[in-house]
């Protein structure tokens, strides 16, 4: 009973975090199931798809693209490549990959600051996709 | 010997070798270098043994800059002066502290951190502090946990330790009663400091009580170590032989007012588990033997340079969250209390206490702040009120300031915090700065500048008044950068090396 009751404490922690910034991390638990198409393996490492399309919703707002889906597309294609290689990948995989570029994003100073939060641009562009479409 | 100049006192005129005006850190510290010496010191204070209102009241004073504490809660006017309210965090300055950087305009002390190195330690022990080190390494090693992984060349972990605090009056007190050649006159009020014709020796102080008793004090050498915002009141109310007050000639006194000023910067939300959160929680680590010790984050000096912004003292503050509800809620927050008196009394080891009360699993987020150093600034500044306090003398006015440049390196300095925070991967920050939302730190400083040079500094590398022989100045208001560290231990350092100085140019 007692380890069932930090486990689910642990477990509401790491909602927090995911709900605070949503870091696209091994040790988060993604919510799998809501996102298809070709986007659906990016989507599916997010872990709270709702706020995800709350920061993106601001970001778009607050950033030139406005709701130009196709911009957004674009940008992510750049960031990792063709879309259809990604439907193969496994989860893990699609994390590890979002991780490297998330990491060369604040090596070489391409961040983004919204709603105060300082995210690299890759996460800010999931986001956006998660804004247009979940 | 104590004597109180409100009940059992008929003297008209006392006489020492050296008269120590202001019972607090720096007055205390230079009274016990000559306990049961063969100079005869007569050591002042305003205050009694315990807080009284009336004293405590001549504190009082006007506020027509930045948003700040009122000057009779800011500071303790009575025996063993604001230590009776202090913290306890202490550190030396950085080596930085003391350099010349040209991006900070009078920047730079006469000496470098060698100088004090020997003071630093000597003070350690005033300040009851159970050793010297401050290698950050220390309490990683006192603990098996490492710091965060920051960038050394952005970001370094300064550790910070704690003395108990050192009440000075209290501890010190019996100290100071059984030393022969040391009198204590409280609640004796300094009213002018009154200089030979030439105004370049000090002859004699006057006093009085809030009963009305007047007296003098005649001695050899004088130490003025009233604080930092009293130490230049002093000098700006003796203005009988100089206008402008004593000291003031090139209008310097009670200028270049600064603060650590405290900004809240906005959380970090940690995405790892397993990193040394709580080693930067002060409330968390006390030894069995009251030693107490945490982290606090600075930018390095390469950052400083390369970005030209000042030093701050960045403290994270981790939130262990809500425990959950109801008793399994509360019951844990009493098992983790339990963990930690355990693993502080050493009957569990840290990496124990780590695994079986999930102390960095419960990090949930950390409050992000700054203790920030300021850039001297002339504006920044003590004045004198036409109001008067309850012995006649004008009240102090702060016209506490902020410059481009302390707001620049806040915002920079906040930035690089959030992007390394990022970058290494340890979590995100939110970036949410309210500038001087606590406002500050209780540190008042360079008010009495040191400068070799009389057109830049107060007192000069000995922290004797230029143009004067025989007077000298104690206390912070004589840094002429504050760093950003707590001022006490280098408050103590510099009344000790004083003393030094003392000893060896006296007959």
């Amino acid at each position: 009973m007692k380890r069932q009751t930090l486990t689910r404490q642990i477990l509401n922690r790491r909602r927090f975090l995911s709900r605070a910034t949503l870091i696209v991390s091994a040790n988060l638990l993604p919510l799998p199931g809501y996102a298809t198409g070709p986007y659906g393996p990016l989507l599916e490492t997010i872990s709270d798809p709702m706020e995800a399309r709350r920061i993106g919703v601001t970001f778009l707002e607050q950033s030139d693209l406005g709701h130009d889906a196709a911009a957004v597309h674009r940008i992510i294609s750049e960031k990792f490549g063709p879309l259809a290689l990604l439907q193969d990948r496994q989860p893990e995989d699609c994390k590890a990959l979002i991780a490297a570029q998330v990491q060369r994003d604040f090596d070489s100073g391409d961040c983004v600051k919204v709603d105060g939060w300082v995210l690299s641009k890759t996460e800010a562009m999931l986001f956006a996709l998660a804004a247009l479409h979940v | 010997m104590f004597i109180d100049a409100l009940s059992d006192f008929s003297e008209e005129h006392l006489k020492g070798d050296i008269c120590l005006i202001g019972a607090g850190a720096a007055g205390i510290s230079i009274a016990l270098e000559f306990a049961n010496s063969d100079k005869k010191i007569i050591l002042l204070e305003s205050g009694g043994l315990e807080i009284e209102g009336d004293t405590q009241a001549l504190y009082e004073g006007e506020l027509i800059g930045r948003d700040y504490f009122p000057l009779d809660v800011t500071r303790l006017r009575f025996f063993g002066g604001s230590t009776n309210h202090w913290g306890g965090m202490v550190s030396p300055l950085l080596p930085m502290a003391f350099e010349k950087r040209a991006w900070v305009p009078l920047s730079g002390w006469p000496f470098g951190l060698q100088e004090l190195d020997p003071y630093y330690h000597r003070a350690s022990k005033v300040i009851e502090l159970h050793d010297t080190n401050f290698e950050a390494s220390w309490l990683e090693d006192q603990l098996a946990e490492e710091r965060l992984p920051l960038s050394p060349a952005a970001f370094h972990s300064h550790l910070m330790r704690y003395s108990p605090p050192t009440r000075f009056g209290p501890t010190y007190h019996d100290h100071l009663r059984d030393a022969e050649n040391i009198t204590v006159v409280l609640n004796a009020n300094v009213l002018e400091l009154q200089a030979n014709e030439a105004v370049d020796h000090l002859a004699q102080v006057k006093c009085g009580t809030l009963n009305g008793k007047a007296f003098t004090v005649a001695a050899e050498q004088f130490v003025l170590a009233t604080g930092g915002l009293e130490n230049p009141r002093m000098l700006l109310l003796s203005n009988r032989q100089q206008k402008n007050g004593l000291g003031n000639e090139h209008g310097l006194v009670g200028r270049y007012f600064m603060e650590h000023p405290q900004h809240s910067l906005g959380k970090i939300v940690p995405t790892v588990e397993g990193l040394g959160w709580s080693l930067y929680d002060g409330r968390r680590w006390r030894r069995k033997d009251g030693v107490r010790a945490a982290y606090q984050l600075m930018p390095s000096p390469e950052f400083q340079q390369s970005e030209r912004v000042l030093s701050g003292n960045i403290e994270v503050f981790p939130n262990y969250g809500d425990w959950g509800e109801g008793l399994a809620g509360k019951s844990y927050k009493y098992v983790d209390l339990l963990g930690q008196y355990l693993r502080n009394y050493g009957i569990i080891g840290n990496k124990s206490y780590r695994s079986v009360f999930a102390i960095d699993r419960m990090v949930e987020s950390c409050d992000v702040s700054i203790s920030s150093e300021q850039a001297p600034n002339r504006e920044s500044r003590i004045l004198l009120s036409d109001e008067k306090d309850a012995l006649g003398q004008n009240k102090a006015i702060l016209d506490w300031r902020f410059t481009e440049l302390d707001i620049q390196s806040l915002e920079k300095t906040t930035e690089a915090l959030a992007l390394q925070v990022g970058k290494t991967g340890i979590g995100r920050m939110q970036v949410d700065i309210q500038v001087g939302d606590w406002p500050a730190s209780h540190h008042h400083m360079g008010t009495t500048r040191m400068s070799e040079d009389p057109r830049q500094g107060v007192v000069d590398t000995n922290c004797r008044l230029h143009g004067m022989d025989n007077f000298f100045i104690a206390g912070s208001s004589v840094f002429p950068t504050s760093g950003a560290v707590n001022p006490t231990m280098t408050i103590v350092a510099l009344a000790i090396r004083l003393s030094d100085h003392l000893k060896g140019h006296m007959t």
